[in-house]
């Protein structure tokens, strides 16, 4: 009687495998195919052209981790990521915080305010270029106005790193705020009542009782924007190119010059396959800070 | 000066008025309860004693002091919530005592007032769960909890115990009666349940579309109603109201079909009321079966009948108002069958039909026990 139970809890399980199949198809041939074809790649001296390829081991991870360019670029990304999360977090809390107590209008306010996720990066990033030319630009106009030398936004290492996290705020703001206002929503008002009433108000009740509730959210919003802005490439292709020099040539860009500049498919792998190691390992950081407290409670 | 006050304490969300201006005085160490419907404004009446809703019109004073636009957390009270709102990412312990660590309250006075609270409401061994991994009855005595580490002046409870099944909330009302008794504190409870507020209450607050219909002892408002509001609202069954035309000065009472003899101490309030509309209550308990048709019986014919073991209501229709009769258990009736109702009339209430406010008690209102039983006397 059982044994027979489990039989044919065995064929329906059987008889589900074929809807799994288009879905597996699918994932296998535009992700897993692909992240192992560059694994691969990342072990050859693969050279776009060349009529062969060879097996060359941790060759291209070596010559990679030797090379300062790629430490600069881990630096650049790095800071850039961190620099530009930090401030679009606080900025998206505080206007989600804003908008939740606003309530009438705020609808068309988040509409509003959402506008710049909505546009594709490469156009953001050409408008965001319109604005921070030297001289001529938006920017500068304004600056030059009020009788203030404007800095070459662009042309200058540091001016052009502020200009690139500029870019990230005020693209992916909103991201963060739609997401932590939507997590507000879910908030159980009487727990905000209930800090009120313990004596917990404006800082205190957000750091005591709102932070703590939004952390589903929160983790979500970090991790999706640091796998994103380790990603970043259209902007910074478009607004500074990883200049001056290299001085905001981030991970993903030296990957592209490598590809698709020096046509070193097999380095360029190595390298994607490293900055891949590198956001895995911060995600793991941001679950394990966000969740330091109560590992498994969700 | 009363420990609590309310003032012409009103409440307007913008044109809509859900309190009028109205007064209430609570003494230090009273159970009180707020009842009514839903809607009947009385949860908006707690928030504006704990400062969560801000008062339209109107003072509000607590020991003495003018709190009207003090903070909720500078009020000096404490408040346990429906879904008893505790803070999910903290342990039962730290639920407890963050009100305390938020008053800068020293470390060692805390975790003796949280071990004290824990130890009265049996969390001892349960101090470093969350709240997910508690059960309703659990969560509701840590909300509980939280709120008696404070030792507020005053407790406020809105609808605690409407998230729990029926055999927890018994529990649990005999558990906040006994520890009302062991603090002495002051309280105030809102239900949309009579049942609790009868059981709980030292005093009851009936409220209807935000005004007080009336406030007293569970039993004085079982027992005279000022309105046909609160009549019909206290006990269950709820009252019978049949609609009548006063006769004959104020003797007899005509609802449809039926003459009702009125007993002589209520004819003079009456006499004035000859030839006009009134609502004569009777609670179920009061009305008795004939085995035939006589002065005043009410003719019957069941739509339901409800066996509850230990009595037996009947239900059935006079006038178009559903008329009950409780009745000790007995076999041999059921739906569709008729009966005769006699009605024990001394013990019934008459209100105005037009406003429903209370014309005159029966004679017999305040009799404890009907009188066919009275004669078994008591049994010490």
């Amino acid at each position: 009687m059982a044994s027979t139970h489990r039989r044919s809890r065995l064929d329906r399980r059987r008889s589900l495998w074929p809807f799994v199949v288009p879905s597996a198809l699918i994932i296998i041939s535009v992700q897993i195919y692909p992240l192992a074809y560059a694994l691969y790649l990342s072990f050859t001296d693969f050279y776009l052209g060349a009529a062969s390829s060879n097996f060359i081991g941790l060759q291209n991870y070596v010559s990679l981790l030797a090379q300062d360019r790629v430490w600069s670029a881990l630096r650049v990304t790095l800071s850039l990521v961190v620099v530009s999360i930090l401030i679009e977090f606080v900025l998206g809390l505080l206007l989600a915080l804003a908008l939740y107590k606003l309530v009438r209008g705020a609808k068309l306010f988040s509409t509003l305010m959402f506008v710049p996720y909505l546009i594709t990066p490469v156009v953001a990033a050409l408008f965001l270029r319109w604005v921070f030319a030297s001289r001529w630009g938006l920017a500068d106009a304004l600056i030059a106005s009020m009788n203030i030398f404007p800095p070459d936004w662009l042309g200058a290492p540091s001016w052009a790193f502020v200009t690139l996290v500029v870019a990230d705020i005020w693209q992916f703001t909103p991201f963060i705020m739609l997401i932590l206002f939507a997590g507000l929503q879910g908030i159980n008002p009487s727990l905000l009542e209930a800090g009120r009433i313990d004596g917990a108000s404006g800082a205190r009740l957000v750091w005591h009782v709102i932070l703590p509730a939004l952390r589903p959210q929160i983790l979500f919003v970090l991790a999706i924007r640091l796998m994103d802005a380790f990603r970043t490439f259209d902007s910074i292709y478009v607004l500074t190119g990883g200049g001056p020099g290299t001085a905001t040539e981030t991970m993903t860009l030296y990957t592209y010059m490598l590809a698709f500049k020096q046509l070193e498919v097999g380095r360029a792998s190595a390298m994607g396959v490293l900055t891949l190691l590198v956001v895995t390992g911060l995600i793991l950081m941001v679950i394990s800070v966000v969740y330091r407290r109560d590992k498994g409670a969700f | 000066m009363a420990f609590l006050e309310l003032r012409k304490v009103a409440k307007r969300f913008g044109s809509h008025e859900v309190i009028p201006p109205l007064d209430l005085a609570i003494e230090k160490g009273e159970f009180v309860v707020f009842v009514g419907p839903s809607g009947c404004g009385k949860s908006t009446l707690m928030r504006l004693i704990a400062g969560l809703e801000p008062s339209s019109d109107g003072e509000i004073w607590i020991d003495g002091r003018d709190v009207t636009d003090v903070l909720p957390k500078d009020r000096d009270i404490a408040m346990v919530f429906q879904n008893y709102a505790l803070y999910p990412d903290k342990s039962v312990y730290d639920n407890m005592a963050f009100g305390l660590r938020m008053r800068k309250t020293p470390a060692r006075e805390v975790d003796e007032r949280v071990r004290a609270a824990a130890r009265v409401l049996g969390l001892d061994a349960l101090l470093e769960r969350r709240p997910a991994q508690l059960s309703g009855g659990q969560r509701q005595r840590v909300a509980v909890g939280r709120a008696m580490v404070r030792e507020p002046k005053i407790f406020l409870f809105d609808e605690p115990l409407s998230n729990l099944d029926a055999h927890l909330r018994v529990h649990m009302r005999t558990e906040l009666v006994r520890l009302h008794r062991q603090l002495g504190a002051t309280m105030i409870y809102v239900t949309h349940d009579q049942v609790e507020a009868m059981t709980m209450g030292d005093r009851i607050v009936v409220l209807d579309h935000g005004r007080i219909r009336q406030a007293g002892a569970p039993l004085e408002l079982f027992r005279r109603p000022a309105n046909a509001f609160v009549a019909g609202f206290i006990g269950s069954p709820a009252m019978n109201m049949l609609p009548c035309v006063v006769e004959q000065h104020g003797t007899e009472l005509r609802s449809g079909p039926v003459t009702i003899p009125v007993p002589p101490p209520l004819r003079a309030a009456l006499k004035p009321w000859s030839g006009k509309a009134v609502l004569f209550g009777l609670r179920p308990q009061f009305v008795g079966l004939a085995a035939a048709p006589g002065s005043g019986t009410l003719r019957l014919t069941l739509d339901a009948v409800e066996h509850l073991g230990t009595e037996t209501i009947l239900i059935g229709l006079h006038e178009g108002r559903p008329f009950q009769v409780v009745v000790p258990t007995m076999v041999g009736i059921s739906a569709g069958s008729s009966i005769f109702a006699t009605l024990d009339a001394g013990r019934g209430h008459v209100f105005d039909a037009a406003t429903g406010d209370l014309i005159a008690h029966g004679s017999d209102v305040d009799a404890s026990v009907p009188e066919s039983i009275a004669g078994l006397g008591h049994v010490s």
